[in-house]
Formats: structure tokens, sequence, C-alpha cells
């Protein structure tokens, strides 16, 4: 049965890589809203920042 | 290529793809099977981390006095979520829930009326301009307006005010023989620098915000422009000297009398003759405050879409779109404004088409009207007309600006976006033509829009987008150019040509599509015969054209590694010499980089020779399909095992079938509307499988020797057949749909096994499950089909696969 053994090996692997490849993309869209989210803290950050200079 | 440059370095050969396995499949199969699960825990960990620390920073935004919904504004604005997606992100997070307050509280514009918000605007211009009066009213019109945009701070404000008063007495004090030698003279005074490294589109980031501190960057095209300006203004000068003019992404002078071009950030005047059709056809001459707010509220906008620049609390939107109209609304020709709004909305999803297609449109007439209003200038016609409407640099000076008179601006119709459909937008093909021929930049804009629209067309069948895309894509097609572009290959042409055949299909035009499948072959393969001496076709050349160029590698690799601790050689030097921007020179060996780009310049070719190859696959298949469904081939009875096994064991029914009918081909679709389809069912269902003969006759000619190999393996197969045929199993009209596709199955791995060793691998660990899906489905039907099961599974062919196996 090997080759019935590099089918099912095949089988996981591609499953595998599939889901990788679906937590890689949650991964990117996670970090650009981390991006999105730190921006707008660090402007809030700044204008406290300066209100305090005031 | 890091990984790859990091081996390099070490010394360690290159890793080669096709190279052929050195250990057993299993082991190497097994190890990668392990480094996978390794590597899924640690995704799913990293995952979980990022979520942590959203929920970190979303608690830091609530004790800044966000709310829930602000948050989920702010994560639906990042355009990665939608609102569900947003709320799912943030559950669990113990922050408030919505308040019915939210919405006053959220930043972000509320559905207004558009003349509300240019009335909000102006008024918030006016209002800064009110307030720094004393400042301004010495001042020109323009600066006014620049000052009222970008709300400069009262240090700065003072700064730039004292610099051009400075500038101005300074020029007083000169003589001039020309309005040239003045302009250059004022440019140098402003800043003398003009290769600084960090420019600011900003007129105000030149000066700090406020004493001891630092300035933003240093003056921009924009800024060194409207700084000009307002000195000529004081100095006496107005339209007829001198207009501001914008071009995509820039803004230069022009003078219209003496019909001269200035460059500020190069301080050198050209003369408008002398500027190329490309340039032309992006200027757009800035008359009146409603195209330099126009222009300026774009600025900001794209500000906002790329990297924050100092947002005013007018504009604090997370969603900048109806500031974008805005803009458009009032001046719709303005070129860099309307670039930036399409970057933004071509993005979005379909419910954008019509915009995104209005936007393409008016751009592309713009272009062309600016080609006629600079030759208009260049033969003096009209231009004195013209200036008695220009208001921006009248020089009388005005005790307060009115910039609330939106009336006015309601009231030109040249302010308004057309609303006519595009086809009325777009000019005709004659003019388009010529257009494409002067312009690169109308080339650019014109690709544009048809690839959006064939694009558009595939995603919706829509006949009309694609009848547009096909009437762009020919214009540019009749282009000589663009011709060109396709004999030398390049792969963007290659695509476009790809879409176009799918337009020909989708508009149904099926005689087109003939026409530019025959054509687009043997021009676009020009370099390579269709058939060869040998007999050889096209496919055959490419996929021996790619295994050469994969081998060269190796090659390379060994001199490579022999050579690299030479010293640098010739072609390294000259490397080094045309590639002086290469990044990577700056931190490794020359050889190292040249190496690699060779590497990757055979990468690219091999791998452009296989989308070529898989071009020619999808070709042969289609142009039968589409002379099917066109009715030129009727499926029948007798011709339907030959368009089974060409249409129908082919990659793009592969999709069709084993992909849960995701992202359907045009093709596919067209199929099943038409009345082959219906033939081809019927028969499908009454066929009998009981001549192989057909099936060894119907190979083309040059695929002969594929045969020769394949009959001993046939011969197993007939048995095979046989079998079922003898047990009554293939006879009748009773074969059901799923049994149909097992067979399929069968076929396709018995046929794929003589063409390629690659393609018989991928697609027998494809077809295998499948079959076997199927084959428990008829043991779970019908008992007496159990034999059936058995016998298949001891397939002549499968043993014969094992045997190849073994012997490779």
């Amino acid at each position: 049965m090997y080759f019935r053994k590099i089918m099912d090996i095949k089988e996981k692997l591609a499953k595998i890589k599939d889901k990788r490849k679906k937590l890689q993309q949650e991964q990117e869209k996670l970090r650009k809203i981390i991006l999105v989210l730190s921006q707008e803290l660090d402007k809030l950050k700044i204008q406290q920042i300066r209100k305090s200079i005031k | 290529m890091y990984q790859r440059l990091g081996d390099l370095i070490s010394g360690k050969p290159l890793e080669i793809k096709g190279a052929g396995l050195k250990v057993a499949e299993t082991d190497i199969l097994t190890q990668e099977l392990l480094n996978e699960q390794e590597g899924l825990v640690k995704d799913e960990n990293e995952v979980r981390g990022l979520k942590v620390s959203i929920q970190g920073i979303v608690t830091k935004l609530k004790n800044f006095g966000y709310t829930l919904s602000m948050v989920i504004s702010l994560l639906i604005a990042s355009g990665e979520v939608n609102q569900a997606q947003a709320e799912e992100l943030l559950e669990g997070d113990n922050i408030e829930t919505t308040s019915s307050n939210d919405s006053e509280q959220a930043p972000i514009l509320e559905e207004e009326d558009i003349n509300i918000q240019i009335d909000s605007l102006l008024n918030d211009c006016n209002d800064y301009f009110r307030k720094h009066e004393n400042l301004l009213k010495n001042q020109s019109q323009i600066l006014g307006f620049m000052a009222s945009i970008e709300k400069p701070t009262d240090y700065q404000l003072k700064q730039i005010i004292a610099l051009i008063d400075n500038i101005t007495t300074e020029t007083k004090k000169q003589n001039f023989s020309d309005l040239q030698q003045k302009i250059t003279f004022i440019n140098n005074q402003l800043d003398s620098n003009f290769t600084d490294k960090n420019p600011s589109a900003m007129v105000k980031d030149i000066f700090p915000e406020a004493e001891g501190k630092k300035p933003i960057g240093g003056l921009d095209c924009d800024a060194r422009s409207v700084l000009i300006v307002s000195i000529l203004n004081k100095l006496g000068h107005n339209v007829e000297d001198v207009n501001l003019a914008t071009f995509y992404g820039h803004m230069a002078l022009i003078n219209k009398k003496d019909k001269l071009i200035y460059e500020t950030t190069v301080n050198s005047f050209k003369p408008l003759k002398d500027l190329d059709t490309n340039s032309i056809s992006q200027i757009d001459i800035l008359k009146d405050l409603k195209q330099f707010l126009a222009y300026n509220i774009g600025k900001i906008c794209a500000g906002q879409d790329n990297d924050n620049v100092g947002l005013l609390p007018m504009f604090r939107s997370s969603d900048n779109t109806k500031l974008y109209k805005l803009a458009r609304r009032l001046d719709n020709k303005c070129v860099t404004t309307a670039h930036n709004y399409l970057q933004k909305i071509s993005r979005g999803g379909l419910e954008n088409a019509p915009e995104v297609i209005n936007t393409y449109s008016q751009l592309i007439k713009a272009a062309i009207d600016n080609i006629d209003n600079i030759n208009n200038i260049l033969n003096d016609s009209q231009a004195n007309e013209e200036s008695q409407e220009q208001i921006i640099l009248k020089v009388k000076p005005k005790k307060e600006v009115n910039l609330t008179n939106s009336e006015e601006i309601e009231n030109e119709d040249n302010g308004n976006i057309q609303v006519g459909s595009e086809n009325e937008l777009l000019p005709n093909n004659q003019i388009l033509k010529k257009a494409i021929a002067e312009s690169p930049y109308i080339k650019y804009l014109v690709t544009g829009l048809a690839d959006y629209s064939a694009d558009l067309a595939k995603k919706t069948m829509d006949k009309s987008a694609a009848e547009r895309a096909i009437n762009l894509y020919e214009n540019l097609l009749s282009v000589k150019p663009a011709i060109k572009d396709i004999v030398e290959m390049d792969p963007k042409s290659f695509f476009n040509q790809k879409r176009l055949l799918n337009c020909y299909f989708i508009s149904g035009d099926y005689e087109k599509y003939f026409q530019a499948t025959e054509n687009l072959i043997p021009d676009k393969y020009n370099s390579l015969p269709f058939v060869d001496l040998d007999g050889h076709d096209l496919e055959w050349q490419l996929q021996r054209k790619k295994y050469n160029l994969e081998a060269e590698i190796p090659e390379l690799n060994r001199i490579y590694i022999e050579n690299k601790d030479l010293p640098l050689t010739k072609e390294d030097s000259i490397f080094v010499k045309e590639n002086p921007h290469n990044n990577l020179l700056n931190y490794f060996n020359p050889k190292t980089v040249r190496y690699l780009s060779e590497v990757t310049s055979l990468q690219n070719q091999s791998a452009f020779c296989e989308s070529k190859i898989d071009f020619l696959k999808d070709y042969k298949i289609k142009y039968q399909l589409a002379k099917i469904i066109n009715g030129e081939i009727k499926i029948t009875k007798d011709n339907y095992r030959n368009e089974f096994i060409n249409l129908y064991m082919s990659d793009l029914l592969n999709t069709y079938y084993y992909e849960n009918n995701k992202d359907k081909d045009p093709l596919i679709v067209a199929f099943e509307k038409s009345a082959a389809y219906d033939d081809f069912l019927k028969i499908a269902r009454t066929i009998t499988l009981n001549n192989i003969e057909d099936l060894i006759n119907n190979f083309p000619a040059n695929e002969v020797f594929v045969v020769d190999k394949l009959r001993s393996k046939i011969e197993e197969f007939e048995t095979m057949i046989d079998f079922l045929q003898k047990n009554n199993l293939l006879e009748g009209n009773d074969l059901l749909e799923n049994e149909i596709k097992t067979l399929k199955s069968i076929y396709q791995v018995f046929l794929y096994n003589g063409f390629s060793n690659k393609y018989f691998f991928d697609n027998f660990s494809k077809n295998y499950y499948d079959f076997e899906e199927n084959i428990s489905k008829w043991r779970q039907k019908d008992g007496n089909r159990n034999a059936i099961a058995d016998k298949v599974l001891n397939l002549a062919w499968y043993k014969a696969y094992l045997e190849y196996k073994k012997n490779q």
C-alpha cells in the first residue's frame, strides 16, 4: 500500500496547507486592523500631549 | 528570496525545483507533514496573539472615550472586515454596548446633502479667513484660499506672510529683463535647495507649528507654485501672465501669453509646444476657487487614504468617499483627485462599478479636451476670451474673500458631475484611437477602463460591460504600439488578450471569438512555429522551452558556487552600473545579486512559458466549446466521445465538477445555457463506452507516439470495459450522472497516464478519491454492483501505474 500511503499523506498535507493559508490570511487581516487601531490611538495620544502642553 | 539569499551566502546550493527526488518519497512527505503540522500550531498561536493585541488596543481606545460602535466604524473603514465580522472580533471585550448617542459622537460624516457639505466646507474655510483677516487682508487671494484650506497655526501663517513680504520687497529691488527671470529669482529666494528629500505638498509644513519646533518638510511642486503665484500677484501680475496648472500628481505654472511652462522643482522654463502629448493630456489649468478647492480637498483625501497628514476636524471622516465626491463636484476634471478617488473606489465592491466607469470615462474625456485646450493656447485662439472668466489671480485687493458663495458654484454647469451614461461621455472611436496613439496616459486610462469592464463582465456576466470592454480593447489594439506590445509578448497584453476573448464570449459574439483566437495564437507565439518540422505542436514546443530554461538554473548555480569567491568580473561591474537603484546591492555582493537576478529572470521566463501552455490548453478547449455553443458542432452520439474527451476531461471542467462550481468560467455558464447542453446531457445518459479504437483514433496525429506507448495499457483498460459491459452495467439509458462522473474519472486517469508524469500524478490523486467515493456510493446503492467495484479497484491501469512507479 505504498501508493495509498502517499495519497493519505498528500491528502493530510493538502488539508493542513489549506488551513494554514486561511490562518495566514486571517493574520494579515488582523495585522492591518491593528495598524488602523494603533494609528487612531497614536493620534489620540498626540492630541492629549498637545493639550497637556497648552 | 531572503531564504535563498541566506543559503547562497552560506554557500549552500540552491534547491532546484524539478531536479528530481533523491530520498524515498514517503520520507520527504512525512517530513513535510511534520513541518506543516508544526507551522499550523505556530499560525494558530499567532492568530490568538493578534486577537489579544486588538483587545488591548480597543481597551486603550475605550479609555480615550471611544464607544464600541466607534471602534466598529474604524474597523469597517479599514476595509478588512464587515459589520458582522467587526462585531465578532470585538466579542468578549467588555466595552459598553452601542448607545443611542453613538452616531452623534462617531467621527463619521453623516449622510448629508452634498450641497450642505459644500456650504459647510466653505463656511469652515471662511471662518478661518475671518479669524485671520488682519494677517491675510493685504495678501493675494490665492494665499487666502490656501490658508483657509490648510489652516496653518498663527505662528506658521505669520512666517509664511513674512516670507512672501520679504521676497516681494527683494524682488522689487531687482531689475529683470523678462518674467521668466523674475520667477526664477523668486523661486531661488523661496529655497534654493531643489533636491530636498522630504518635500511636503502643504505650504504650512515648511514652518514649524510653534516656535522652537521642527517643520515637517521642505517645499514641493505644489507649495512652490502657490507661493510664487502669491508673490507675483502682490507684484501686480495676473492670469494673463501666469496660471497654476495641475497634472497627474503634480503642479506647475503656465504662462499662456508667452506659451511657456515653468517647472518649479527644477527652476526652469520650457516652451509649451515642446511638451509631449502625454503631459499635455493631463494639464488642468486652474481658473477659479472651485478648482483650487477641488485639487486641495482631493489632496487631503489622498493623505487620509495613504498616510494621515495633519487631519482637520472637518475631515475627520473614516470614510472620505463623500469628501471625494464633493471635490469631484467642484471640479470633475481635476486629474489628481479623480485618480485618487478611482484608486479608492475601484478596490471596493460591485456597487461602486457605475461610479468607477463614470470616473474613468470623465478622465478620458478630460484628457482629450486638455490636448485641445493646449492646442488652442498654442494657436492663440480663445486664450484671451478665457482670461476674462478667470478670477483666481486677479490683483484687485478684496476686503473680504467671499468663500461661501456656493450658489455661484451650483449654478455653473461645468462644476457638476455629468450623469450621462459612460457611452455618452466617451468620445467616438476615431477620436479615441487618435488620442491613444498620441498619449500613453490616455492609453493607460483606456486600458484601465477596459480591464475594469472586462473583470466586471466576468463577475456579473453583464453583456453591456463586455461590449464596452470589447470596444475599448479593439481601439487599443488598432493602435500600432499596442500591437507591438503583443508581439513582444508583454505579459500584460497577453492577459488583456485573454480578457478580451472572455468578453467576446460573454457578449455572445462567437464569430469574433473565433477570429480573435485564430489571429492571436500565431501572432503571439511568432518566435515559435505553430507546428515544427517534427510535427510537434506549440504546446509541446513551449513545454520543451520551459524545461530547457529550468535546466539552466542548476548550471548557473554551479557556475556561481565555483566563482563566488573570485574577484568581480566585467559582467558583474556592468550589472552594478546598469542597476544603480537595486537596494540589495547596498547589502550584498554584486556577484550574488547578479546571479539571483539571472535565476529570477529564468524562473520568470519559465513561468511565462507555463502560463502560455495553460492558455493554449484553455484555448483548444474553449475553441471547441464555442463552436458547440454556437451550433457549429452538434453533439451527436457519433461525435460525442470526441467532444467528451476534448472538453470534459479538461482542467476547465475539473473546476466545474470538483470544486463545487466555484467561480465558474463564463464559457461553462454559456454552455449550460445553450441548447447544446441539453443535447450533451441527453447523449451522456445514453452513451456506451464500447469502442476503444474510437478513442485512439481521436488523438491528434502528432500525439501518435503517446498512443503507441499507451496501447498496451489501453488493452488492459478495454478488458475492464468489457467486464462492465458483460454485466450489462454500461448499456442502456440508465446511467446516472455520478456514474458518468466516475467513468469520466477512470477515463481521465487513463488518458493522463500517457501525457506526462506530472499531470498523471497531480490528477490521479485528485481523481482517485472522487473515484473511490463514487464506488462506495455504488456499493451502498446497489449490492449487485459490488462486483464492479472490486473489479474496478483492481483495474489494469492502476496496476500498470504501480509498475510504472516501481520502474521509475
